[in-house]
């Protein structure tokens, strides 16, 4: 079982860092505290925000100090309290999402693919494999972090970044898959495209994605 | 109301819209509580009563009712039909009065509100403005010519109450360019003679600083250990990022919820009006306090804000 530490983030919120080597387990237990905190909030609990190795939690420090000295020390302590174990029993949803690849809705499948001495139909195939986990929500509304990538996907981000990616597109950085919910401008390297609604406001539940739940690919004819 | 022209960018924001960081949606919000709470105040509103919030050149109104308004925030020479008002302070208008903004003499954004509020819509449990997706306040999105807004306060005789904040309280708030911080979470990772620039030398505020972020400039900053790529982490407003050529960005309102760059500082809560009021070409200085003196500071200023009946004066 890994451990974290605790520090401010603000004064009125406190980053849970793990130690920083991402992995599955260590991603288990950020959830196991962001869904104990959604389940049995303290009070002046407001929310979390779960990422690859921390977690951030933000809290009503005014109204937490009406009853204690130190705002920052009552949430380390109800967070200290929080068991882990939990983690042994997350299964987030499974999403299966189709892509068209390369051509328009791709324009660098092929050179990522070149850079990585594949073929792109081989890169189309090592990233409909994987099941992807979604790591965190972060950069738009609705903007997933699946990981983990096939080594032989792995890219740096664009040195350019596009003025304008097309809602949808479905990009690689790192060793990190992602899809754009929104047109916006972006550094990602773009391989394909999902008419896949990412993001609805008007839904109860705007964002389609949650932190722990799954992604699998499919090429779309 | 009507809007007579639009200004540069004017929406309508609230304290912000909680609970959603997780799927990427940020609080947004004002980008001077200070200034928010005390329009409310004045005017006798629900303290959660959404604002309009400008920058320079601000929005031209034209009054189509009877109203009872307030100005915080900065000062951007206010007039009604081209007489000189005061700001922090109530102001009647009779329909068929304009109020216009001549020039910006202090701070970089103004709030302006009626009596009752204006109706807005509602997203996600908060009227803000949130432009990316275009949901919340006036459509979504910024105010444009013939625009017109619909005052919430029915009452056929506004019952006036003139009431002003007092310039000492508004002094404490503004009239200083420090800017206290609280060690972030990559601080340890800058080189001592970095961290001693850091907090010495006096950073102007580039021409890029909006409601995203303010942007810094000065000497270039080194990490001891830099990181190819860090991985993605939650930040919030105040946040002082570090990027990879060494600038400082201080993260506002409309930042994104998660960052890739170290967090080397954050703003605390209770200066974050004062910087919400400095400008492009306007220098400030960090100064680091611990977490504890954080939390006191941010406890005084909400008590400042919100238990302020002894303070105001009826004029």
């Amino acid at each position: 079982m890994n451990t974290f530490t605790i520090k401010s983030l603000s004064d009125r919120s406190l980053l849970l860092q793990w130690n920083d080597i991402d992995s599955v387990g260590v991603h288990q237990e950020v959830m196991a505290v962001h869904q104990s905190l959604m389940e049995n909030p303290f009070p002046g609990f407001i929310e979390s925000v779960p990422t690859y190795t921390s977690i951030a939690v933000y809290y009503d420090a005014i109204k937490i100090r009406e009853s204690h000295d130190s705002a920052k020390e009552f949430v380390a302590e109800q967070i200290r309290k929080i068991s882990l174990t939990k983690s042994q029993n997350q299964v987030g949803s499974l999403f299966t999402i189709p892509v068209r690849y390369g051509g328009i809705d791709g324009p660098d499948l092929e050179d990522v693919a070149k850079k990585n001495g594949i073929t792109p139909e081989e890169l189309v195939r090592l990233h409909t494999a994987t099941e992807y986990r979604v790591y965190m929500i972060g950069f738009m509304p609705g903007f997933p972090y699946l990981g983990f990538t096939h080594e032989k996907l792995w890219t740096q981000r664009k040195s350019t970044p596009r003025l304008k990616v097309p809602a949808g597109s479905v990009g690689l950085a790192g060793n990190q898959t992602g899809i754009y919910p929104f047109s916006s401008p972006g550094g990602w390297q773009l391989i394909g495209r999902t008419t896949t609604c990412l993001f609805e406001p008007d839904r109860k539940k705007p964002c389609l994605l949650q932190t722990g739940d799954r992604v699998k690919f499919i090429a779309a004819i | 109301m009507k809007v007579l022209k639009p200004g540069i960018l004017s929406t309508i924001q609230d304290a912000g819209r909680y609970g959603y960081r997780a799927s990427g949606i940020g609080p947004g919000g004002v980008m001077d509580d200070f200034a928010f709470a005390v329009l409310n105040h004045l005017l006798g509103n629900d303290p959660q009563e959404a604002v309009i919030e400008m920058h320079f050149p601000a929005t031209e109104f034209l009054f189509e009712e009877e109203a009872v308004f307030a100005i915080t925030g900065g000062d951007f020479d206010a007039r009604l039909n081209d007489l000189s008002i005061q700001c922090w302070k109530t102001v009647h208008a009779n329909p068929g009065d304009i109020l216009r903004f001549n020039s910006m003499r202090k701070g970089y954004r103004v709030y302006f509100s009626v009596k009752g509020g204006f109706y807005s819509e509602n997203w996600l449990g908060s009227y803000s403005t949130d432009l990316k997706v275009q949901k919340g306040g006036y459509h979504g999105r910024a105010l444009k010519k013939e625009d017109v807004l619909t005052l919430k306060n029915k009452e056929p005789n506004i019952q006036f109450i003139k009431k002003e904040t007092p310039i000492s309280l508004l002094e404490k708030i503004y009239d200083s360019s420090v800017i206290h911080c609280i060690a972030g979470p990559e601080f340890d990772r800058l080189t001592s003679e970095s961290k001693a620039q850091l907090l010495s030398v006096p950073l102007t505020i580039d021409i890029q600083a909006n409601r995203m972020g303010y942007r810094l400039q000065q000497e270039t900053l080194f990490l001891s250990e830099p990181e190819e790529e860090m991985l993605s982490s939650a930040v919030c407003m105040g946040t002082v990022q570090l990027t990879p050529q060494g600038e400082l960005i201080i993260l506002m309102a409309d930042h994104q919820i998660t960052g890739g760059y170290p967090r080397v500082l954050t703003v605390i809560s209770a200066d974050l009006p004062k910087l919400a009021q400095h400008k492009p070409g306007e220098q400030i200085s960090f100064k680091l306090i611990t977490d504890t003196e954080a939390e006191e500071k941010y406890s005084s200023f909400y008590q400042m804000i919100h238990n302020r009946s002894a303070d105001e004066k009826t004029y």
